[in-house]
């Protein structure tokens, strides 16, 4: 017997080896849904490792996404960044051009309104700027070529801001109404009094002052000052400024009121020249000068 | 030892198996890494120790794999064991080439085998999305994706062969 099996070892283990596995499958494909303990078995063996292989490759793949997959979102970071530049560049640029459209529109209604003005435009090149970032001077693009003297009236839409004070063959250098040297004649608008407005040359604001001699009617803060047009420079008309407090200074026989400019000139760009005044009506004139007080 | 090692091994393609093929994307066809141990050991083993691990991966197998009952791989395991024995002594095998061969002809052979016990002892087989059709038509990419994979599993399987028993020489690779 004993040498029988060792003869048929093989035979008899292969036997068993396709049998066995065939027994089970019997068992098993019959009875589908009922549970063996074989199965159960199974389960309890590689359930637990099941799990843990998936936790574990689980966790590598969160580790992946996390961290190794990252550069992917490097890439995507740096071109989001390219595109908020661009576009922030853009939105900067429509922005510029909105306040230039804004800009152009108050002067084309400015330039309806007092359609007697003969003027060159033109562009700021350059401003003197002192310590506490106030503009002191400022040089435009045109000169002797587009027929700019000097003396003649700068504005733009918001008012006076100053005369010409050097003129080359292209370019003009702009005296403030701010500056010391600035004397422009001026009347209240809507009261009976004149004066001169000279500008203060404060290093810290903008500032001028304006002198008279008598006060016809009182004056409020806030009233604003046009030109008066007898110092035959400035046209008539033209907002100067506001008077800022109603703290009266005596200087000899005159008064002073402290002037606040009606020109923002920390924010010019486009100024105008005024060449020459044809002899036009002005459009509403003192009614007119109201209308635009703030 | 070298039997432990290998049904560890075993054990552990399996467990990893499952979830690395699905966060791969590849879960529709899965490499039979076991079947390529199995045919490793028919080529490289005794006959009694051979056939034993066979089964006893197969066995696992039976127990990872869901919707198959008990038996089924432990079968198949079974019989490409011994196949693969009978091969062995005709059979030289080197280069990757030759694994990646074996590995597909093995797998066509394999999944040709399933189809067969299943249409005879499976009663439920053919219901539902189950079937002679499904089987037929995963048959070549299964054998596809199990091809490569035969050369990992021979190496790996060499050199632990090459650990566990202290030999130097590669049998394929």
């Amino acid at each position: 017997m004993r040498e029988f099996l060792q003869r048929h070892r093989a035979a008899i283990l292969a036997f068993f080896g396709l049998t066995l596995p065939l027994f089970l499958l019997f068992v098993h494909g019959r009875h589908p849904r009922k549970t063996t303990v074989i199965e159960v078995a199974l389960m309890e063996i590689t359930g637990p490792v099941q799990e843990a292989a998936s936790r574990a490759l689980s966790g590598i793949s969160d580790l992946w996404n996390g961290y190794v997959a990252l550069t992917d979102v490097h890439d995507d970071n740096e071109r989001l960044l390219e595109d908020v530049r661009q576009l922030t560049e853009k939105a900067d640029r429509v922005r510029q051009l909105e306040l230039e459209n804004a800009e152009l529109r108050k002067m084309l209604d400015f330039k309806k309104r007092r359609r007697e003005l003969v003027t060159v435009g033109a562009h700021i090149i350059g401003k003197d700027v002192s310590a506490y970032t106030r503009v002191l001077r400022i040089a435009i693009d045109v000169g002797d070529d587009a027929s700019v003297l000097e003396g003649m009236p700068v504005i733009n839409a918001d008012g006076l801001i100053g005369r010409i004070h050097r003129v080359s063959s292209s370019f003009a250098e702009v005296m403030l109404v701010v500056d010391a040297r600035s004397t422009v004649n001026v009347k209240v608008s809507g009261k009976g009094v004149v004066g001169t407005v000279t500008g203060t040359n404060s290093q810290y604001s903008y500032d001028a002052r304006m002198s008279y001699l008598t006060k016809a009617e009182p004056l409020a803060q806030g009233d604003l000052l046009v030109t008066s047009g007898h110092d035959k420079v400035f046209p008539p008309d033209l907002r100067v400024g506001y008077i800022r407090s109603l703290e009266e200074r005596q200087r000899g026989v005159e008064y002073e009121l402290q002037v606040t400019p009606a020109v923002n000139f920390s924010d010019l760009d486009l100024v105008y020249v005024v060449t020459d005044v044809v002899s036009e009506p002005v459009e509403g004139g003192d009614d007119a000068a109201r209308r635009d007080q703030p | 030892m070298r039997s432990a090692a290998i049904i560890l091994v075993g054990f552990l393609l399996l467990a990893l198996e499952s979830p690395l093929l699905y966060d791969a994307g590849m879960a529709q066809y899965v490499p039979d890494l076991v079947l390529v141990m199995t045919v490793y050991l028919g080529l490289t083993s005794s006959f009694g120790r051979g056939l034993g691990i066979a089964l006893v991966l197969g066995l696992l197998k039976d127990g990872f794999a869901s919707g198959t009952p008990v038996g089924m791989y432990a079968e198949i395991g079974a019989i490409a064991f011994l196949v693969s024995f009978r091969l062995s002594r005709r059979l030289v095998l080197r280069g990757p080439v030759g694994a990646m061969l074996v590995s597909l002809v093995f797998s066509i052979g394999a999944s040709i085998v399933e189809l067969v016990l299943s249409l005879v002892f499976v009663r439920s087989f053919g219901q539902g999305s189950s079937g002679p059709g499904l089987v037929l038509a995963s048959m070549l990419p299964q054998a596809l994706v199990t091809a490569p994979f035969g050369v990992v599993v021979f190496w790996l399987l060499d050199r632990l062969d090459a650990l566990t028993t202290r030999k130097n020489d590669s049998v394929f690779l």
